[in-house]
């Protein structure tokens, strides 16, 4: 079953929007831009969707996925008031990750006697997908699912499967993960225990972090961007007869490239960094080269396939399409 | 949301402080026998009791939980999913010829909790990357796709409480849709120094053992375990001797919107979710024999379920089970679908272990004895944090 | 620093109220509900606020929820309760 693709949100350290996707894709392949050791994304934008005052507890991942999750929703053309009975699927790597750390700190430095509860609380993976739920007043299914680089194929697997059953008739599909010290830290030690040819480029990893919303519905005539199809998460290696132009993300040396494709495999992990849930700018970006936006350089195909590897060797893909003419 | 066929479940298993398998969680429930102690594999450093269901050393040597390059949650599902395979009579040749989906929830078994790492990051030294790496390996669907060479769907939801109900939901979905032959469906969790001072903090767990939808709760004791379910297609039980313990007819989710560590007052979400699980199923509140509760022995969970029991399900038998499992978390939806199962199958419910004096205030009230089920059809529901309400609907199996 | 202050200036500083100065709490209003409109979950975070600048304990809710109507009770309930810290 195919799904359309209403709207997107996207928020990154390269600027926030489809546009600023475009503009840091395009850069990039042109070997115009550098990229920050540290990424910072700005989250400012989101007081102009929510009351400052419910801000106050939310931390910077949550901010990301609230920004996201609503400029998703206004793009589709859409209001929180049409959202009541709507879907929510977050995919995310290592979740509220600072939040998490924030918690261990005030355990080390305050003892376990007084340590954060906030800090606990919100560090609960489920709890950025609930806090889209509240401010929104969603009363849908509304799902996290965490499995490193294929969360986000299994996310969408989730909302396909919803929208299947008639559960629901739309569901906003989100990818966040968020940038810190530690996790850079321990993927860069972590890449040096591989030979280089085993780490898949990942010692030269840049840093990356950022939160990608999809608004999709069940109704063909609602794909403003085009389709998502075809999805699967599983252990079995994609066909390669089968594969059309492929953006890639996640954990695979040459050798497995290799064993994708014969036509021309991507990766744009130099345009978002280093992140779990790659495979989400890389579907927004697939919708805008469907629509030309990087021709000549990448010729504009007729479908794009994205897929992202784990490093246990399950492998998430989906087909993105354009919308009819 | 449209009534759907029932799925089958050909097999179960589980594992909690209750027991090494369900067979003996099962006489623990009967008899209400419980020890919540004080965690042994980290300190209480509280300076008072807050007593947990650990599972004992003793059961890691049973099959599937001795590989200790994983993490625990990894290792109960494991040996949760070795019995259910067991009594599902599925071997390695049955496996090897189906596309087999794997789909678990888990709350701890995916979080960053390393604290004795962390603790030596802050202090500048450079930590052995071992615990890293057993996260890294452990993610829950994932390694155990991994370790059965499975070719279906695999995910790994983390929805706290519910984690164990949604996968299990989830799961009975893909059979449906005819994305896999076989779903390994369900929750596990381990206890862990973080959570456990987390949930202290937030001042929701008793520092003595848990009474659920007691007029004394005080709250909730911390749990862990896994619980598995095999799910099959039609098509592939006639291929082996399968036989069939129970059926998914109904599977509802959602959420409340109303507070992050709250659940709203008058259950609306858990309603909603009640009325798309009965509408999946084809059936109304009437149907259900008996509900397997939540029941955390906190004042605000029990307190909203039992407005919902009020309102929907009066005079329906309630059974509450974490007074001898504890609160396994994103085992608890998937280790009480299985306890469901089994009270279906003998036609009985124990009285809830933890349970003593009724609460006036909430007007409804668990077993306090065994009471004799004569219907087919039960509901089992779980809250979870963030406010997310999962119900499954649960009819006995044909062949038992 | 007397105690109002003191738990002013925390309650500002670690439950985030960006909008709000100390100076600006009234000592009789409510915290929770309608004046500054705090909740259950910003009430555990201030269990521990209370214990680590003050170092009183409250273990039971239902004692914490009398001190927590205003600056006034919960400065009461310090004042009576805390031994000597430093």
């Amino acid at each position: 079953m195919r799904m359309a693709l209403e709207g997107m949100g996207i928020v990154a350290p390269f600027g926030n929007g489809i546009k600023a996707l475009k503009q840091a894709a395009f850069l990039k392949i042109s070997n115009e831009s550098n990229t920050s050791s540290t990424p910072a994304t700005d989250t400012e934008p989101l007081k102009k969707h929510v009351p400052v005052r419910s801000l106050r507890r939310v931390d910077h991942f949550t901010r990301m996925t609230l920004l996201a999750a609503y400029e998703a929703v206004n793009d589709a053309g859409l209001s929180p008031a049409d959202m009541k009975d709507a879907g929510i699927v977050l995919a995310t790597g290592y979740g509220p990750a600072r939040l998490t750390f924030d918690f261990l700190d005030s355990i080390i430095d305050y003892g376990p006697n007084m340590a954060s509860p906030l800090a606990f609380s919100h560090s609960v993976h489920n709890i950025p997908a609930a806090t889209v739920a509240l401010s929104m007043h969603i009363n849908g299914p509304c799902f996290t699912v965490s499995q490193f680089e294929t969360s986000v194929a299994a996310a969408f697997l989730t909302a396909r499967t919803w929208l299947a059953e008639e559960r629901v008739d739309r569901v906003l599909v989100g990818a966040v993960d968020e940038y810190t010290e530690l996790l850079q830290k321990n993927s860069t030690r972590m890449a040096l225990e591989l030979s280089s040819d085993a780490s898949g480029g990942r010692r030269n990893h840049t840093p990356g972090e950022g939160a990608v919303f999809f608004c999709l519905h069940a109704d063909a005539s609602r794909a403003r961007y085009g389709f998502i199809d075809q999805v699967k998460v599983s252990r079995v290696q994609p066909d390669r007869a089968q594969i059309t132009p492929i953006f890639f993300s996640g954990a695979a040396g040459p050798r497995h490239r290799a064993a994708l494709t014969t036509t021309s495999l991507h990766d744009f992990s130099n345009v978002y960094g280093n992140i779990p849930t790659a495979m989400a700018f890389d579907i927004a970006l697939a919708t805008c080269v469907l629509q030309g936006v990087l021709s000549p350089r990448i010729i504009t195909p007729n479908t794009i396939c994205c897929l992202s590897r784990d490093r246990f060797g399950t492998v998430g893909k989906l087909i993105v399409t354009p919308q009819e003419i | 949301m449209r009534k759907e066929v029932p799925v089958s479940v050909t097999g179960m298993g589980c594992v909690c402080a209750a027991g090494f398998c369900l067979e003996v969680c099962l006489e623990t429930l009967a008899s209400g026998k419980r020890g919540p102690a004080d965690p042994t594999r980290f300190t209480n450093d509280h300076g008072r009791s807050y007593p947990v269901f650990e599972i004992p050393q003793k059961f890691f040597m049973c099959e599937g939980m001795s590989d200790e390059s994983k993490s625990l949650t990894f290792r109960f599902a494991l040996h949760a999913t070795w019995q259910a395979l067991w009594q599902a009579r599925l071997n390695a040749t049955h496996l090897g010829k189906a596309r087999v989906g794997v789909c678990l929830g888990t709350s701890v078994g995916a979080s960053l909790n390393f604290l004795d790492f962390y603790r030596e990051h802050r202090a500048h030294t450079t930590p052995d990357l071992t615990p890293i790496h057993r996260y890294l390996t452990s993610n829950p669907a994932l390694a155990l796709a991994q370790k059965l060479g499975a070719t279906g769907p695999v995910q790994t939801i983390v929805n706290a409480c519910s984690s164990g109900a949604d996968a299990i939901g989830m799961g009975a979905a893909w059979i449906r849709q005819g994305l896999c032959d076989v779903v390994i469906a369900g929750g596990a969790d381990e206890l862990s120094e973080v959570t456990y001072n987390g949930f202290i903090r937030l001042m929701i767990a008793d520092q003595n053992a848990c009474k659920p939808f007691d007029a004394n709760r005080k709250g909730l004791n911390l749990g862990e375990g896994a619980g598995i379910v095999i799910l099959e297609s039609p098509a592939f039980m006639s291929k082996h001797k399968a036989c069939e313990h129970a059926t998914i007819c109904g599977y509802g989710t959602a959420a409340d919107a109303h507070h992050l560590t709250a659940p709203h007052p008058e259950g609306l979400g858990l309603k909603k979710a009640i009325a798309e699980a009965l509408q999946q199923a084809g059936l109304g509140t009437r149907d259900i024999a008996f509900i397997n509760a939540h029941g955390t022995g906190t004042l605000n969970n029990d307190r909203a379920e039992a407005a919902v029991f009020k309102e929907l399900f009066l005079g329906k038998p309630i059974v509450a089970t974490k007074g001898v499992t504890g609160h396994t978390l994103g085992a608890a939806g998937a280790i009480e679908a299985v306890f469901t199962i089994a009270h279906l199958a003998a036609g009985k419910i124990p009285a809830s272990p933890g349970f003593e004096r009724p609460d006036p205030e909430l007007g409804v009230a668990p077993t306090s004895r065994p009471k004799t089920i004569r219907g087919k059809v039960a509901m089992s529901q779980s809250l979870a944090f963030g406010g997310n309400n999962s119900v499954l609907i649960i009819r006995k199996g044909r062949d038992v | 620093m007397d105690i109002k202050t003191e738990l002013k200036k925390a309650l500002v500083k670690e439950l985030n109220l960006e909008d709000i100065t100390p100076a600006e709490i009234e000592d009789n209003e409510p915290l929770f509900g309608e004046g500054l409109g705090l909740d259950s979950l910003d009430a555990v975070e201030i269990v521990v606020l209370v214990q680590r600048h003050f170092g009183v304990e409250i273990t039971d809710m239902d004692e914490g929820k009398k001190a927590f109507e205003s600056i006034n009770t919960l400065a009461a309930f310090i004042e009576e309760n805390r031994t000597d810290h430093a």
